[in-house]
């Protein structure tokens, strides 16, 4: 069963926190030739860029954003019985990022900790996950931490990635309502698993120093064994085969139509391939929201980063939203719910 | 499947050629303004145009326009 409904659930806050460190596209002229340059940050949309510094990761953004969420809202500690870490750029290989951040954040024992490790799908999959355990009785209140630092997996010179990747780290705090409902529907095609990925560093290529060597891979892009690797085409072969149906697919299970959805908010990947779904989907381009020309593609935490920084001030009665996460895996998602009584903080900085 | 549609069409991808610049012969990749994102809009525009999803391996075994022709073709 790939389709979820889940009933009397809600989204209570989201918060989101991104490095101050900004680094502009146009400056990649070691890259791009220049006339190329602005030409590709046009078609990608991408201006800038917040990247972590050296030693700052996803977890430590993840912690700013779940302080201030708590804060705004004023929740005791105590109160959280699940923490969910969902990122593919950890701490430590061992152990986990939950318990770090459940002992940073000073939350109790009796709170269940774990990650999830999806890539830009990892938000949809994450939120759904973090809503069935609302559904256990002794469940009150989840929390759901989605940063990502693909800044420190990326070559510099990687004419594929490197105008693409922003730092980031959102909070999302779950909790019941009567009436709210979830929907979403997930879906994986795992024959595509090397269309993105970092070959060495785990237990099937492990770390070498052969490893480390930069070498030009098919595609003309630069990077070594232990930095991502994405087949861009691939990629956009697959995103559109599945992204538009998969949103008619969870529109007509649930009885929506397209009408109803007041935003649809996209993984932030590209504004060239986003541009194109929409235009398939004859969904009208106002009622989609942006921020990559700002802070790139920050893979699973670019659709809570978006609701933070363009939804904030959205004032409606109704607030439907769609969110549809692609990539990595290959593996997306697409769900449905109701921000109308969502609590969205500031966006931070550190 | 008109090949002068489907040559416009392959046009369309480029800023810096017109129509007529181009024939089923033209090897593609040899045009300057050939690059990963003009790769991208020609799938974007084969799949609004003719409902059919190019690969990465459809484009690396392509070199004419006519190519790309025949993998359309043969797909519809």
């Amino acid at each position: 069963m790939a389709f979820f409904h889940i009933p009397d659930v809600y989204i209570k806050g989201i918060a989101a926190c991104v490095p101050k460190n900004t680094v502009l596209n146009e400056s990649l002229t070691h890259i791009f030739p220049e006339e190329e340059l602005e030409k590709v940050i046009n078609s990608v949309g991408i201006k800038e860029r917040r990247i972590a510094d050296a030693d700052v990761t996803a977890s430590d953004l993840c912690f700013r954003a779940a302080e201030k969420l708590l804060n705004d809202l004023k929740i005791e500690k105590e109160s959280i019985d699940v923490l969910i870490f969902m990122s593919q750029t950890g701490d430590y290989i061992i152990p986990a990022t939950a318990p770090i951040l459940q002992y940073r954040l000073g939350l109790r024992e009796e709170c269940a900790c774990f990650d999830i490790g999806l890539a830009c799908s990892g938000y949809v999959y994450a939120l759904t996950t973090a809503f069935t355990y609302l559904n256990l009785p002794e469940v009150k209140r989840v929390l759901l931490l989605d940063g990502e630092t693909f800044s420190k997996i990326v070559n510099p010179s990687d004419k594929t990635n490197a105008l693409l990747y922003g730092d980031a780290g959102t909070a999302t705090l779950l909790e019941r309502k009567e009436g709210s409902n979830f929907y979403s529907l997930l879906k994986t095609d795992g024959s595509g698993w090397n269309a993105v990925y970092i070959k060495a560093g785990a237990c099937r290529n492990p770390t070498t120093p052969e490893s480390f060597l930069v070498y030009e891979r098919e595609d003309g892009s630069l990077g070594n064994d232990n930095q991502v690797y994405m087949n861009g085409l691939d990629v956009f072969n697959f995103t559109m085969r599945v992204v538009p149906k998969s949103i008619k697919e969870i529109t007509e299970k649930f009885n929506f139509e397209l009408k109803d959805i007041d935003k649809i908010v996209f993984h932030q990947a590209n504004k060239f391939m986003t541009d194109f779904f929409i235009k398939k989907l004859k969904y009208p381009k106002e009622k989609v929201p942006y921020c990559l020309d700002r802070f790139g593609n920050t893979s699973s935490a670019s659709i809570p980063l978006t609701i933070v920084s363009e939804l904030k001030d959205w004032h409606e009665e109704r607030k439907n939203v769609l969110i549809s996460g692609f990539g990595g895996g290959l593996s997306w998602g697409s769900a449905i719910f109701d921000l109308k009584d969502t609590y969205i903080s500031d966006l931070i900085e550190m | 499947m008109n090949e002068i549609e489907f040559v416009k069409n392959f046009a369309s991808i480029f800023d810096e050629i017109e129509d007529n610049e181009l024939t089923m012969d033209t090897e593609f990749k040899d045009i300057d303004e050939w690059s990963s994102l003009t790769a991208l809009a020609l799938l974007a525009v084969i799949d609004e145009e003719y409902d059919v999803k190019l690969t990465n391996n459809d484009l690396k075994n392509s070199v004419t326009v006519r190519d790309i022709y025949n993998i359309v073709n043969n797909h519809k």
